[in-house]
């Protein structure tokens, strides 16, 4: 324990940097957007307090842009207001809102009837009522809706690394991906501090006196606009050249570290989710992203993969890893589980993944079309033997190969599938694993040299060129580690890989790695 | 000083107020009494506007009050609600001086006022800086008169103003209002269902049902000639306290002989002020303001001529 906790802190010191500018980016983030709401979200509560007919409108509507998972309501900000700030501040704001109208509405509802009608009888104006009777009696509940509001944003913000906003996910999702603890942790637990202190701090304010909240709620928008102008917006880098790249790969020697030291690239950046990066690449908001190489949206969205000049990427071939334990009680699963071996290159898995990412059919109608195409179909047998219980990451390809197996080991064994499927990332499936809650999933080689068995550099040096000697290597050392067994590769290669528009590429000559570092170089 | 004419109010088809006139003099005390949901409120809050009338005239000092904007009206009158309608945010001197404020008086004089208008209201001055939470309700209710007091309007509305006070509260609160040297100038329309509290307030009394008057006077008048069964029914129950509070010692001044003794009060009094003074003697001496006549008032006397004269009223 003791050790770990040095190990974050030696982490958290090393990147203090990166550190200090995704914390400032998330309160910057958190309060632009929280000012927006405020400025908009209390006006409204007031006018929906004044024409009660509205009300039900207008808050059923925020009501509804609250429902909308925070991830979604981020990829539709994409299309309107492309990536980084401009669609974060907007989702964050719109998350903002509900609590902010509803709170100033509830709260202005709620003043005693009598005593808005002294303050009318007294012979104050309708504004003199608002203000100095109904607004303050309304600040307890108004200033409860705000400290909701920013715990809220506090933890969306979180979501705005996906999308090149900056912010605390950077690192959350980075370790995520990485299986990186410290990092997740050097995100999290600055997030978390960051909900608490904010938290804290207006729930002081909001038990002050009317009187003594007064002032401070006249001070809050100066500081919240401090707070805000935490949010620089990137920096001008030089160059014409912008990449998205993914927290994962941003925080790997086969990724964005590689492309420094071995390319010595000086490539202007920003985070952000493979969820939407490929549309933004086919959007012209990046030039150049992070994808896999047999990514179905490759082919969607017309892009071309660079040639990795300098073997950087390590071989990623896709193989079913097993608990041997599993194994070891039903010999038949393995035969099974073999069979995909050899049926689907680099292009058949691009188009199955094309089929899902794109055309959006379903991950079992995909399976099932391959596997009769192949002549592998069978109808389950429905036996009750066992139970395997099959993960997959949360992206299609896994699905889609979860879907294969299941079909595969229900048609050809006496044992019934259970899927765990979506387990987010390396990590999370990984863990699954070793805890026994999933039997098996589709690992990658190169995912299992660097990042479950974070293999040393030189080691690593050696064998990246060799796509069976890092088979042969993971293999061997998850056997003796884990007690998992890597089974035959399927056939696909699913590296890492750089990509551009295929015009963008055509026009600029860039076929290589070499030849975009060539190009920043030189604009 | 205030004149209704033809007042109505139509709440869609239903008519809370039902061509309603009244005049009302300058000093007046002015009740408007009757059944819960006769339209007495609603009334009253025409007056200042609180409530627009569907049709009808209202005049205040011969202008009216249609040709000003409502806040202005409202800065010039004197409103007094039930209860709860401090503002809970301000202190006790800050409610005192919102009228003050409005009407711009400069802090010194709004000061001095909150401080003169508290002492008047048997409180002590720390409770300037009191809130309303940390009164009880009498003490509330002062500061809620002390409030609709501050900037001496002449005319003061006030509904039902101690109906969620206990009765001796009640009692001693609106003796404390009676007593202030400004009463006397205020014309008053205060609204209740009280009818002991119509008859020891009200120089006249307007009883209302179903958004109609049925009648107005004074106190002996309706209740020694009241117009229809209505007055006849709702006065009953409380007919001889009101009678006693009605009729006046002056007003069987004849039957008592003259003579000299220590004076308890003046022919001004009601028969129910000489009886409480009688609880524990069975004689009183009186004088007729005017003239310093001295009488004395034997009980016994005292009951006889009151019922003669109740006889000779009805
Ligand atoms: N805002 C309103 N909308 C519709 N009807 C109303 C409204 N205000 C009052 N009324 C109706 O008008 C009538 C008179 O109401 P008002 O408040 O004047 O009665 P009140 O004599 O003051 O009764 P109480 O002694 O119970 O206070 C009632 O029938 C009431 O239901
Ligand atoms: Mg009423």
């Amino acid at each position: 324990m003791n050790e770990k906790q040095q190990s974050l802190w030696d982490f958290m010191v090393q990147q203090h940097d990166k550190l200090l500018d995704q914390t400032l980016a998330h309160i910057g983030l958190t309060f632009i957007s929280l000012l927006i709401a405020v400025a908009i979200g209390v006006p409204l509560g007031i006018l929906i307090a004044k024409r009660n007919k509205l009300a039900g409108t207008v808050l059923g509507f925020a009501g509804i842009l609250q429902t909308i998972p925070s991830i979604a309501l981020l990829g539709f900000m994409i299309p309107l207001l492309g990536i980084g700030a401009k669609p974060a501040i907007a989702a964050l704001f719109l998350y903002a809102l509900l609590p902010i109208i509803r709170n100033t509405y509830t709260g202005i509802i709620g003043v005693e009837p009598s005593i808005r009608e002294a303050a009318k009888g007294m012979g104050m104006s309708s504004s003199q009522v608002l203000f100095k009777v109904e607004l303050p009696l309304a600040m307890p509940v108004l200033l409860a809706g705000i400290r909701t509001a920013t715990v809220i944003n506090v933890g969306v913000a979180t979501l705005a690394a996906y999308i090149a906003a900056g912010g605390l996910g950077e690192f959350i999702f980075g370790g995520i991906s990485l299986n990186n603890t410290n990092m997740i942790l050097a995100g999290a637990i600055p997030a978390a501090l960051l909900a608490i202190i904010f938290d804290f701090l207006l729930s002081r304010v909001q038990h002050l006196t009317v009187k003594k909240m007064g002032v401070v709620v006249l001070a809050l928008p100066v500081l919240v606009l401090l707070l805000s102008s935490f949010y620089l917006l990137p920096a001008a880098y030089e160059g014409k050249i912008l990449a998205g790249f993914t927290p994962e790969f941003m925080g790997r020697t086969d990724g964005y570290l590689g492309l420094k030291e071995k390319y010595k690239m000086r490539i202007r950046t920003v985070v952000i989710s493979d969820a939407v990066m490929y549309k933004a690449a086919y959007e012209k908001k990046l030039d150049v992203i992070s994808g896999y190489s047999t990514d179905g949206r490759l082919k969607a969205y017309d892009l071309v993969t660079l040639i990795d000049d300098k073997n950087i990427f390590p071989p990623y071939y896709a193989a079913p890893i097993v608990r041997e334990e599993v194994l070891q009680q039903y010999p038949e699963l393995e035969e099974a589980l073999n069979m995909l071996s050899g049926n689907i290159d680099d292009a058949t898995m691009t188009e199955l993944n094309y089929r899902a990412d794109y055309l959006h059919e379903m991950p079992g109608k995909i399976a099932k079309d391959f596997l009769i195409a192949k002549g592998l179909w069978k109808e389950p047998r429905k036996g009750k033997k066992g139970i395997i219980k099959i993960g997959s990451k949360i992206f299609g390809e896994q699905y889609i190969l979860s879907n294969m197996y299941s079909m595969l080991i229900k048609g050809y064994t006496d044992l019934d599938v259970e899927t765990k499927t979506g387990l987010g990332g390396t990590k999370i499936c990984f863990d699954a694993m070793t805890n026994k809650q999933i039997d098996m999933y589709p690992e990658y080689t190169g995912t299992g040299l660097l990042v479950i068995l974070q293999t040393g550099t030189d080691t690593v040096n050696k064998l990246i060129t060799d796509k069976n000697a890092v088979y042969e290597y993971v293999k061997d050392n998850f056997i003796g580690r884990y007690h998992i067994k890597w089974l035959k590769p399927i056939g696909f290669n699913n590296a890492y890989a750089l990509m551009m528009r295929r015009k963008q590429s055509e026009q600029l000559n860039i076929k290589t790695i070499s030849n975009l570092k060539a190009y920043i170089d030189v604009n | 000083m205030i004149t209704v004419k033809g007042l109505r109010k139509n709440y869609g088809s239903n008519r809370a107020v039902d061509d309603i006139s009244f005049d009302i003099q300058e000093g007046e005390k002015f009740i408007l009494l009757g059944t819960s949901g006769c339209g007495k409120t609603t009334t009253l809050k025409m007056l200042n506007r609180l409530i627009e009338a569907s049709a009808g005239e209202i005049k205040v000092n011969g202008e009216d009050i249609k040709q000003h904007d409502p806040e202005t009206l409202r800065r010039g009158i004197g409103y007094i609600l039930q209860n709860n309608s401090l503002f809970p945010h301000y202190t006790v001197e800050e409610n005192i001086a919102v009228v003050p404020q409005l009407l711009g008086w400069d802090n010194e004089k709004i000061k001095a006022r909150c401080k003169e208008l508290i002492q008047k209201l048997h409180l002590s001055e720390e409770y300037l800086s009191y809130y309303p939470a940390q009164l009880s309700g009498g003490q509330q209710q002062r500061v809620n008169i002390a409030r609709a007091l501050a900037a001496d309007p002449p005319i003061l509305l006030m509904d039902e103003p101690f109906g969620a006070l206990d009765p001796v509260t009640r009692s001693s609160i609106r003796k404390e209002l009676t007593q202030l040297d400004e009463y006397e100038r205020k014309t008053i329309v205060m609204v209740t269902h009280d009818v002991d509290e119509a008859f020891e307030i009200g120089d006249r009394i307007c009883l209302m049902d179903k958004g109609k008057i049925q009648q107005q006077g004074r106190a002996a008048e309706l209740l020694f000639k009241p117009a229809n069964d209505f007055v006849r029914n709702f006065l009953s129950e409380h007919y001889m306290q009101a009678a006693l509070k009605t009729v006046k010692i002056k007003d069987v001044w004849y039957g008592f002989d003259a003579e000299p003794g220590a004076v308890a009060m003046t022919s001004e009094g009601s028969i129910w002020e000489a009886m409480e003074l009688m609880q524990d003697k069975p004689v009183i001496y009186a004088v007729e303001k005017s003239n310093g006549k001295i009488k004395k008032i034997e009980r016994n006397i005292l009951l006889e001529l009151f019922s003669n004269y109740t006889a000779t009223q009805v």
